[in-house]
């Protein structure tokens, strides 16, 4: 069971959480070309190491949170606010 | 766990909890949250007092805190500060105001003239009570919207229940993954998580041994149970309903 | 019976001689004493003969005197209780217990299954995966299985309820101390001084692991008075936990450690209220592993027979115990540790026959083997034990020299074997930590883990008392600060309930002899030091010279490597030679422990001898992967409380008492539980669902409408934000008006539906399905926060807050008027009007929300009062209903309303894959605007004709549709049939008087008109239907407007 360190309420148990899919692609403009669109939706990688999801905090103060989770190991390397980038220090 | 053992843990020496053939779960009256009438029940030496407790009114507040008028405003029409440190609280002359997420807080206040539920069953709904102030809650709303901010009535979406005693922190840890060390979640702080499968706002008074928690009024009773089948390897006593207080 | 048993020593032992227990082994009573096992308390009758082997059913007897026993495994008969493959060697004796052999028949000591053992040569390793393969279909394999599994047998599982309670416990620490040993106390008490939470737990029910050596001292204090001593310190501090009879079973992420504790298995008589087991959820900020080691055989012929036993076993049933495992023993080693053990046996009077020593005389110059020749025992030195004999006990062994020649025979009836130790790395290595062969040891020792997990004392390979102290009392410390970073990190800084600034982990490491400032009672902080008898090391393996196995004097002998699975050696060679090398192959070719003891005693040998087959390095063989849990853990304790009415929330609406005491029948929608129908006496529950739907298409009826997800939107960009979420258009909408809206999924699919109303200039309630209430919150707030913080939007879910009925049916305007205080004429309140107004019943004033819309097809009305309300406002409907007839009706008449309607439901009409074209919703997709999912919406194969679209079906013959029909053109069509399309909701419509369904059909809007059939194949089931639009009653809407 994970632990992972919201930003505002300290760590806690991944039974708080709700995954909320991959945060490094950024959502198209509303109006980009479907081409864009379609590439955002199904065009995802399956990345090997550190990887930045979404998690929302739902059992808490339901803030969606940046979470940097290695794939390979499971382990929690960090988490950001929103508007506060996880860094790109991998 | 059986259903045998489930009517057990209510099973008293007063036969009273749990006494039907469904048990005492099958027999809480839904829609309150109840379990059944004040009394001692599980293992010798109550080690925990549960009771309900009405909550007056609670409204969710929501705005962005770095805008001062919309903070002014609230702080004007509660009589105290919003909280801005997460999963603390703050007290007005009758109210607290408890952080709920970065942009959302709770307020609760205690209207003494409410009245609360039957005090001899505590099953039974509050006799009657006052139609909801609600010209004096869109008045506040506008205010706040004026503001850049948002005020929601919830009032009737939680439902509280106390937990007073030693096992208090024991009881709410069978089910609830946070750290109940007052160094961890101090007195007068509040949390969200989970009791079970329910998702919960917890406050921890000022006397370390009692906390009040809030969950869905549809769940109620789901959780009321929960918490008597985790009190009932230290004993509990049921209380009557009593008002909800934010200290 | 007033002698002791025979095989109990008068003094001496952590027994208590006062409290004798009387219990039942094979239908004969017995007697033990409290603080025996299950397994002390036999030898101590003499009992070695406990069961037989899995595969060849041969006798074992007990081979330990801890969880890594292989045989010695009981059926304990308790009745709900009963329990297989309980290890006696654990089990705490309790008055009454009744226990029995297992896997015989008829009985252990005539077992017709030990055919199996003569006949072995036809059954090698992996003889399932040859012989069963044949005829290749699983049919033939499931009647193998059948026999297999009888004559295997481990046990019969308990056939009833099981009556207990299993509690779960949350617990949060700095310091996770695994096991109570010397090296596991030594660290909870140097944690502990440096202010750190510390939880300290051990299988055991009491403290000390191996540490019974009764010449050592530590701190100038005998072992026993040090262990009592220093757990009282530890349980006088209010930051540490001690938990007793507790096994920390598994690792998992996050510093997550599990462990069981068995608050009652040991009693005779459960308390009332006290749950059967506790599993602990122990987050810590580091874990100290001091696990201890197990001890490993020597493979050498018939080493499985009864009377055989580790030798470090024996040590321990002659001191904790006070019982002498047998008379004449002979002790089989390669290290100088056993040595220990023998003298224990000799002072407690067993005769020794020989010490067999497979060292050479140079490596047995140390204290211990010159202690046992001083006391007068026969050390044989390049000496192995090359077979044992005896039919269902040890008789004599015959021991040769380590090079070969002649044996000589010696008879005794207890062989005590040690091959070395096995550091306990089972944590470790779940936690990933990386295991480095010690050569020294000749075993794997912990080497790194990337986690904040420190192994200690003789799990760390530290087999000596002193090192292990050191080791321990260290890593207690490292633990402590290495917490800092994790889990306490929300702990540090804050001030105390006294006011007092506590930060216990930023605390300076103690020095020794420092009192610690906390003030609390602490335990010393100097360095437990010892200073026994460098010789007095009940875990010394110095001078091991590693011996896996010897080589038998005939072929057939059979040389166990894995007591309880039946893997010898040559099942090793077997597997070697047919090309199953890798280890984890070796594991599951042989079966090598794979049983209930996970190979504690075995796998070390097995990774050996394979080495010696292929003639390389053991680290090159490697180990196979440690997963959990360490020990068995009983099913019940992982639901915990979760079970029963708690497997999952239940939610009811504030009207649910009313709904119950009229005869509801309840469904489950999410966790809620909502009224299918109210059946009348007699009446089936179709039955009723149907005179509740012809009700409200003639009167009124109302239905609890509660469960639908409410959101409230307040903020100057609700109307913006509604226009992006759904298809439609929002900005146009009047306050006091209401609109129906559909929410697609990014990819173009529809996610939702529901109404959302303007209830002041900047202030919204949207409605979202039952299901969905909780996925469109999450969605609105990824959107808002993530995707557009621009807006200035609010939501709160108000679900909680709102009871909510529909009041539908010609009559309702009647009900209504009786009960609000606003003119709901049509003029005044007409169709997708909303509007605040005031429910009046007798003296009761309830404020509430009106909305004029409908699901039903027919004049409708929702009212929305404060959920604390909602039985009060149920019961004002229902009296201002009495004059019309009015009836409450449940999810199934209003699903037959809706189908009638051709009104679609989320999850089945839209399943995940229809459009809002295909739903024949296009025309609300406004073109001027974007929302969400419009962009892939015009993907060419979502506009293609040929989609599948919702149409209407009536039966044509009057037969029923059947359940999750098929559309297709001709039902006697070959196979395979093609599928036109298929039935999404059915129901007989008694307002039509027939068979109604709502599909998808290719093509479905051009072949209104057509015949297709409907058919059902999985029931044999077909009929005929004809095509037609999906709404079937009032498609112009007039009876909405009226």
């Amino acid at each position: 069971m994970l632990l992972i360190p919201c930003p505002y309420c300290g760590p806690r148990n991944q039974v708080e959480f709700t995954y909320g899919g991959d945060a490094t692609v950024r959502r198209p403009a509303n109006d980009a070309p479907q081409a864009q669109w379609f590439d955002y939706i199904y065009v995802r990688d399956n990345p090997c190491g550190p990887h930045d999801e979404w998690w929302q905090h739902s059992a808490g103060c339901r803030s969606w949170l940046r979470v940097r989770r290695d794939t390979r190991t499971h382990d929690i390397l960090g988490s950001a606010r929103v508007d506060d980038p996880l860094g790109d220090d991998r | 766990m059986s259903d045998a053992a489930i009517d057990a843990i209510g099973a008293t020496a007063q036969g009273r909890f749990g006494a039907t053939a469904q048990g005492h779960f099958g027999a809480m009256a839904p829609g309150h949250y109840g379990a059944s009438a004040s009394g001692t029940y599980g293992a010798a030496g109550a080690g925990i007092v549960l009771a309900p407790a009405t909550i007056a009114t609670a409204w969710n507040v929501q705005g962005d805190p770095s805008s001062a008028v919309f903070t002014d405003q609230a702080r004007t029409m509660f009589g105290a500060p919003l909280p801005l440190v997460p999963n603390t609280t703050t007290r007005g002359a009758a109210s607290a105001i408890l952080w709920l997420g970065p942009r959302s807080w709770l307020v609760l206040q205690e209207l003494a003239s409410r009245p609360v539920g039957r005090a001899d069953d505590v099953t039974q709904p509050a006799e009657e009570v006052a139609a909801q102030p609600s010209a004096e809650f869109d008045a506040h709303r506008d205010a706040l919207s004026a503001q850049g901010g948002a005020l929601f009535d919830v009032t009737a979406s939680r439902v509280a229940f106390t937990l007073r005693g030693p096992h208090a922190a024991t009881v709410l840890a069978a089910q609830c993954p946070l750290d109940f060390d007052p160094r961890a979640f101090p007195p007068t702080h509040c949390a969200q998580s989970l009791v079970g499968h329910i998702n919960a706002l917890i406050f921890r008074h000022a006397d370390a041994q009692m906390f009040s928690v809030m969950v869905a009024r549809s769940m109620a009773a789901d959780a009321w149970h929960g918490l008597c089948v985790a009190s009932a390897s230290t004993g509990y006593d049921v209380a009557p309903a009593s008002p909800l207080s934010i200290v | 019976m007033t002698q002791p048993p025979r095989y109990r020593l008068a003094a001496g032992g952590h027994i208590d001689r006062s409290a004798a227990i009387g219990f039942t082994y094979d239908g004969v009573d017995y007697k033990g004493f409290a603080g025996d096992t299950l397994a002390s308390a036999l030898l101590a009758n003499g009992v070695h003969l406990v069961g037989r082997s899995f595969k060849y059913h041969r006798p074992r007897g007990i081979f330990s005197a801890g969880t890594e026993e292989p045989g010695a495994l009981v059926q304990l008969a308790r009745g709900a209780r009963s329990e297989p493959n309980v290890r006696a060697t654990t089990l705490e004796l309790y008055d009454g217990l009744v226990a029995a052999s297992q896997n015989c028949w008829p009985s252990v000591a005539f077992d017709i299954g030990a055919i199996n053992d003569l006949m072995s040569r036809f059954i090698p390793a992996g003889f399932y995966y040859k012989t069963f393969m044949w005829p290749p279909t699983p049919r033939w394999w499931l009647r193998y299985e059948k026999a297999i599994r009888h004559a295997a047998g481990m046990g019969r599982a308990a056939t009833l309820a099981d009556p207990d309670r299993y509690e779960h416990r949350y617990a949060h620490c700095d310091v996770l101390v695994v096991g109570g040993g010397a090296a596991g106390l030594a660290a909870a008490r140097s944690a502990a001084a440096t202010g750190a939470r510390v939880i300290l737990c051990d299988e055991n029910p009491s403290w000390g692991g191996g540490l019974q050596d009764p010449d050592a001292v530590i701190d100038g204090k005998s072992v026993d008075d040090w262990i009592t001593d220093t757990t009282r310190e530890l349980a006088a501090c209010p930051d540490v936990v001690l938990l007793s009879r507790t096994t920390a079973f598994g690792y998992y992420d996050g510093n997550l450690v599990g462990a069981v504790e068995r608050v009652t298995d040991h009693l005779a008589k459960p308390p009332p209220f006290a749950p059967r087991q506790r599993l602990w959820k122990i987050r810590a900020g580091a874990v100290v592993l001091a696990t201890g080691a197990l001890e490993r055989s020597i493979a050498y012929m018939n080493n499985d027979l009864p009377g055989t036993m580790l030798a470090a076993a024996a040590g321990t049933y002659v001191r904790r115990y006070g019982v002498r495992p047998g008379d004449r023993a002979v002790v089989f080693t390669n290290h100088d540790g056993a040595y220990a053990d023998a003298l224990a046996l000799h002072e407690a009077g067993v005769a020794i026959g020989a010490i067999v020593d497979a060292r050479p005389p140079a490596m047995l110059a140390s204290a211990l083997p010159q202690r046992a020749r001083a006391a007068g025992l026969t050390v044989l030195v390049d000496s192995v034990v090359a077979g044992a004999s005896g039919k269902h006990h040890v008789r004599a062994v015959d021991v040769r020299l380590r090079a070969g020649g002649a044996t000589t025979r010696i008879d005794c009836d207890l062989v005590c074997v040690s091959g070395g130790w096995n550091p306990a790395v089972h944590l470790f290595s779940q936690a990933r930590g990386k295991l480095r062969y010690d050569d020294a040891l000749a075993t794997f020792v912990p080497d790194a883990s990337p986690l904040p997990i420190i192994p200690a004392g003789a799990a760390n390979g530290r087999f000596d008392l002193a090192a292990a102290l050191t080791d321990g009392h260290a890593a207690g410390h490292a633990a402590s600060l290495k917490a800092g970073g994790l889990n306490s990190s929300a702990i540090r800084g804050v001030t105390a309930v006294d006011g007092r600034e506590t930060s216990p982990l930023n605390t300076e490491p103690a020095k020794a002899g420092e009192v610690p400032s906390a003030g609390a009672p602490s335990p010393a902080q100097s360095l437990p030091t010892s200073r026994g008898a460098p010789h007095a090391n009940a875990l010394a393996v110095a001078a091991l010279r590693p011996l896996w196995s010897v080589a038998p004097s005939r072929s057939s002998a059979k040389r166990f490597v894995d007591f309880q699975n039946d893997v010898t050696v040559a099942d090793i060679a077997l597997a070697a030679r047919e090309g199953y090398q890798a280890v984890e192959h070796l594991k599951r070719y042989t079966t090598l422990g794979m049983g209930t003891d996970q190979g504690k005693t075995s796998n070390i040998v097995g990774l050996a001898l394979m080495a010696e087959e292929l003639g390389v390095a053991i680290p090159q063989v490697g180990t196979t992967t440690f997963r959990p849990p360490y020990t068995t853990v009983t099913l019940g304790a992982f639901p915990g409380a979760e079970c029963g009415v708690h497997v999952e929330p239940t939610r009811r609406s504030a009207m649910h008492a009313w709904h119950a005491a009229h005869g509801a029948r309840f469904v489950n929608a999410g966790l809620w539980k909502r009224p299918h129908s109210y059946p009348r006496p007699g009446e089936s529950e179709d039955d009723a669902a149907n005179r509740e739907a012809r009700n409200v298409r003639e009167s009124v009826g109302i239905v609890d409408v509660s469960t639908l997800g409410k959101i409230e939107l307040q903020g100057r960009d609700v109307a913006e934000f509604l226009n992006r979420l759904y298809i439609n258009r929002w900005d146009t909408l009047g306050v006091g008006r209401c609109r129906y809206g559909v929410m697609l999924r990014d990819d173009g699919m529809v996610m939702d539906d529901g109404t959302t109303s303007r209830l002041a200039s900047t202030h919204y309630l949207m409605t979202t399905t039952t299901v969905n209430a909780v996925k469109v919150m999450q969605q609105i707030e990824h959107l808002l926060q993530i995707e557009w913080p621009e807006l200035e939007v609010y939501a709160a879910s108000v679900t909680e807050q709102w009871a909510a009925v529909a009041l539908a049916g010609p009559r309702s305007r009647d009900v209504l008027a009786q009960l609000v205080d606003i003119d709901v004429s049509n003029a005044a309140f007409p169709f997708l009007a909303v509007a605040a107004c005031e429910v009046r019943f007798g003296d009761a004033r309830m404020p509430a929300r009106l909305f004029r819309m409908s699901y039903s097809g027919e004049m409708a009305y929702e009212i929305h009062v404060s959920a604390d309300r909602g039985a009060q406002l149920w019961e004002a409907v229902m009296a201002a209903g009495v004059p019309f007839a009015i009836m409450p009706y449940g999810t199934e008449a209003m699903s037959t309303l809706r189908i009638e309607k051709g009104h679609v439901v989320i999850g089945a009409e839209a399943d995940g894959r229809t459009t809002a074209d295909d739903l024949g919703l296009a025309a609300l997709v406004n073109p001027a605007k974007w929302c969400v999912g419009k962009p892939l919406l015009e993907r060419p194969a979502l506009t293609l004709p040929e989609r599948w679209q919702l149409v209407g079906l009536t039966s044509c013959d009057g037969a029923a549709i059947p359940r999750g029909a098929k559309i297709v053109v001709d039902p006697d069509a070959a196979s395979p049939n093609p599928v036109e399309g298929h039935v999404t909701s059915w129901c007989f419509s008694p307002t039509l008087g027939a068979w109604i369904a709502l599909a998808l059909v290719a093509r479905g809007r051009a072949r209104h008109g057509e015949t297709l059939w409907a058919i059902s194949p999985l029931a044999g089931a077909k009929c005929r239907v004809t095509v037609g639009p999906p709404c079937f009653i009032d498609p112009k809407g007039e009876r909405l407007r009226v």
